[in-house]
């Protein structure tokens, strides 16, 4: 996940006060929430209806997208959502289908209940999940760079640090505008946050928290974005 | 013939045990540097130094042994000196070496399960030392009742003929007694805590700012040592990180181990 | 006082297995399919216990040739100071933090092998847990064949047979219930253990469903999803991890009947 410490330790030095941030796709992290013993959550999906209910609320500080990544020997260049899904689904077996060697593919995803792999199978469909999966992006980067089957999907930050061939969906690369997968990534403030968290969130979207999320592999958010009213 | 072969085996066990431990440590040791141990994490460890994961790993560890040592003493001094040799206390007994066989992934979700999300601590110190004086308990009491049992009972004799109660007995003369064979077991059951990771990658979240309360997530040297190769960090500093881990993990054992021989003179 | 404290910590086996029933109640109905594929809805625990017996199987198969041996080695051959030196290695081997062994295996071996055979990365997740598990099978290998009354061996070879035939007719037999407590408790550490498997086997999902070594032993299971898991599917991994506690429990007592002659 986006190294949030980064931005808090960086208000921190500013003389801004310090905060407990906590994944909030698990129960635990949503139970710190909601007890304020975490003063804010960080999530890379959309909050479910039910946590919007309770009272939990998510402000966007940036964009991130899924790259899909292969091996740095692999010639191919573009595939299409339905390979994607014909990868997933073990119907393609092999590179040369999309005109790369006769190598076997191995497509690699992210854990049942990660922000990740709920955004893959939205926007790729899939619903035959049965490959490795690696409990963090950097070991998907990992595991493909050692491996000329394999096809995964990592964030922004990991592709940056090489190893690995980022390749196109549907003719896009990820820097494009519409690229299909696309995520807001946000922090998720609970009921019994301090408000003192809001001086943070107000860093975080103003012009030099947004350079350090640009610097740490996200996509700062857009004018509009930035400009929609926030207060509680 | 066979002589050999077997000599071979051993010598095979010896440098690959040896090598591995010589290579970590003399990859890992120049890497070890003051600012390491000192400064603060920073970029989610990959820069900066040790000092939040040491930090939590001294209170983590030291935390549940101070936890395990009454609690693991007591159990420990009831079996060996007051339970009646009855069947149901034979029962308890093997009910305690089970507790020895359990995995300690499941130590992790068991403290998860009740003192992060029922008892509401969240993924904390105070989740992970909890969670950690639990899977510590059956070791501190085998090895407590086994240094009990090895006190000669003219000592017991001895107390009770000065007309000392049993309590008194067990305070006074076989504690002091028994203390290098409890103290081992201590020193062993610390070294099993410091380079546990699973039960603390589910139970003390991660961290890496130093900790101001019991409350707030940390991230022990084990399980840092475990995020830095997932995050695929800089070889130089996981060699680092483990040879620091290996050796406070190395020291708490020789010490335990001289302790015992000391003990068996 | 002293007996409600102990008392207590025995009841803790209780309490854990009944905590994680409890945590398991929504998944009850969906545990027993040959796949675990939590997207689809299937969390079939055996797929899991399955790769959980097969890493195990695989590095009891490194340790208990090598840990008999040096067993033997230790009561054969060593003089004291050698048997006292290699002990000690033992110990020290035991106390290895296993994110040491699996870190450096993952990096240096695993990664450094790349793609060239998923086999040889099973066998290296085989080596480096037998490797683990070995000091286990060593130690009480050895204070097997040392219980062994001492007039066995001598008479043996005074009957003319050869060190190799007294070793491998009379002392193995004699001490098989030693060795195979020592066996079996090297075996639940086996299963148990999580950060060797976590980092170097391919965490498949799907188990038995596909033709290719799948491999998702509990332990990396719980490690890796209970984090990030909701609703049926943490429920689903606190029913593999009763399944987990009651192997490990029913091994710990085979082992402990087979310890009491």
């Amino acid at each position: 996940m986006f190294p949030i410490g980064v931005l808090a330790e960086v208000y921190e030095k500013q003389g801004g006060e310090a905060f407990a941030i906590t994944p909030v796709g698990s129960t635990a992290g949503i139970l710190a929430l909601e007890r304020g013993m975490a003063a804010l959550g960080m999530i890379a999906r959309p909050l479910l209806p039910e946590e919007k209910a309770r009272g939990l609320r998510e402000i966007p500080i940036g964009h991130d997208v899924l790259v899909v990544v292969v091996h740095p020997s692999n010639p191919v260049n573009n595939l299409r959502k339905d390979d994607l899904r014909q990868i997933w689904e073990w119907r393609s077996a092999y590179w040369s289908e999309f005109g790369g060697p006769r190598i076997r593919t191995l497509p690699h995803g992210r854990e049942y209940g990660s922000g990740a792999h709920a955004i893959w199978s939205e926007v790729i469909g899939t619903t035959n999940y049965a490959l490795p999966i690696s409990p963090d992006g950097s070991l998907i980067r990992q595991e493909v760079m050692i491996d000329r089957r394999a096809v995964g999907y990592v964030g922004l930050r990991h592709l940056r640090r090489g190893g690995v061939k980022a390749i196109r969906v549907e003719g896009m690369a990820h820097t494009d505008p519409a690229y299909p997968l696309k995520y807001h990534v946000s922090l998720v403030v609970g009921p019994k946050s301090p408000p003192a968290v809001w001086r943070f969130v107000r860093f975080v979207r103003s012009a030099e928290g947004q350079r350090i999320v640009a610097e740490e592999g996200l996509i700062p958010l857009g004018q509009e974005e930035l400009t929609t009213p926030l207060e509680p | 013939m066979m002589r050999a072969v077997l000599t071979a085996i051993a010598l095979l066990v010896v440098g690959v045990v040896g090598g591995l431990i010589g290579l970590v440590l003399v990859k890992g040791l120049p890497g070890v540097s003051g600012s390491l141990l000192w400064s603060a994490a920073e970029r989610l460890g990959e820069a900066g130094g040790l000092r939040p994961v040491l930090t939590s790993t001294v209170v983590i560890v030291g935390g549940a042994i101070l936890l395990v040592v009454p609690i693991g003493l007591s159990a420990a001094t009831w079996l060996q000196e007051y339970a009646p040799p009855s069947l149901w206390v034979e029962q308890v007994r093997r009910l305690i070496e089970a507790l020895a066989g359990i995995p300690s992934v499941l130590y992790g979700l068991f403290g998860f399960s009740l003192f992060a999300v029922g008892l509401g601590w969240g993924w904390s110190h105070l989740t992970a030392m909890a969670t950690l004086a639990l899977m510590l308990l059956p070791m501190v009491i085998q090895t407590g009742a086994e240094a009990l049992r090895t006190v000669p009972d003219e000592l017991r004799e001895g107390a009770r003929a000065l007309g000392a109660t049993r309590w008194e007995t067990v305070r006074y003369s076989l504690f002091p007694a028994a203390a290098p064979g409890i103290v081992t077991g201590v020193l062993l059951a610390l070294g099993r805590a410091l380079g546990e990771s699973a039960a603390v990658l589910l139970t003390a979240g991660g961290d890496l700012r130093q900790p101001q309360s019991l409350l707030d997530q940390g991230r022990p040297l084990a399980a840092h040592l475990y995020h830095l190769t997932i995050l695929d960090a800089d070889p130089n500093r996981i060699w680092a990180t483990a040879a620091v881990l290996v050796g406070l993990v190395l020291i708490v054992q020789l010490t335990a181990s001289w302790l015992g021989a000391r003990l068996q003179r | 006082m002293l007996r409600a404290v102990t008392l207590g910590v025995a009841a803790l086996v209780w309490l854990i297995g009944l905590d994680f029933l409890w945590e398991a109640r929504p998944a009850m109905t969906a545990l027993w399919g040959w796949d675990w594929r939590p997207a689809l809805g299937r969390f079939g625990i055996p797929a899991l216990i399955g790769g959980s017996l097969m890493v195990a199987g695989g590095a009891i198969l490194v340790a208990l040739p090598i840990g008999i041996g040096v067993a033997l080695y230790l009561t054969e051959f060593a003089g004291p100071r050698r048997n006292r030196w290699l002990q000690r290695l033992l110990q020290v081997l035991a106390g290895m933090p296993s994110v040491v062994i699996g870190s450096l295996g993952w990096i240096y071996l695993v990664r450094a092998m790349g793609d060239r055979s998923d086999g040889l990365r099973l066998v290296i997740t085989f080596g480096l847990l037998g490797l683990l598990i070995l000091p286990t099978v060593a130690t009480l290998g050895a204070s097997a064949l040392n219980a062994l009354p001492p007039g066995y061996r001598e008479g043996a070879i005074a009957l003319g047979a050869t060190r190799w035939q007294a070793v491998q007719r009379l002392l193995l037999p004699a001490a098989r219930a030693g060795l195979f407590q020592a066996t079996l408790l090297a075996f639940g550490r086996a299963i148990g253990e999580t950060m060797i498997v976590l980092l170097t086997v391919r965490r498949d999902y799907a188990g038995f469903a596909y033709g290719m070594p799948a491999v998702q032993p509990v332990t990396s299971a719980i490690a890796m999803e209970i984090p990030t898991s909701v609703g049926i599917h943490r429920a689903a991994l606190f029913g593999a991890g009763a399944v987990l506690l009651g192997l490990s429990l029913l091994m710990g007592a085979i082992a402990r009947r087979f310890g009491r002659p």
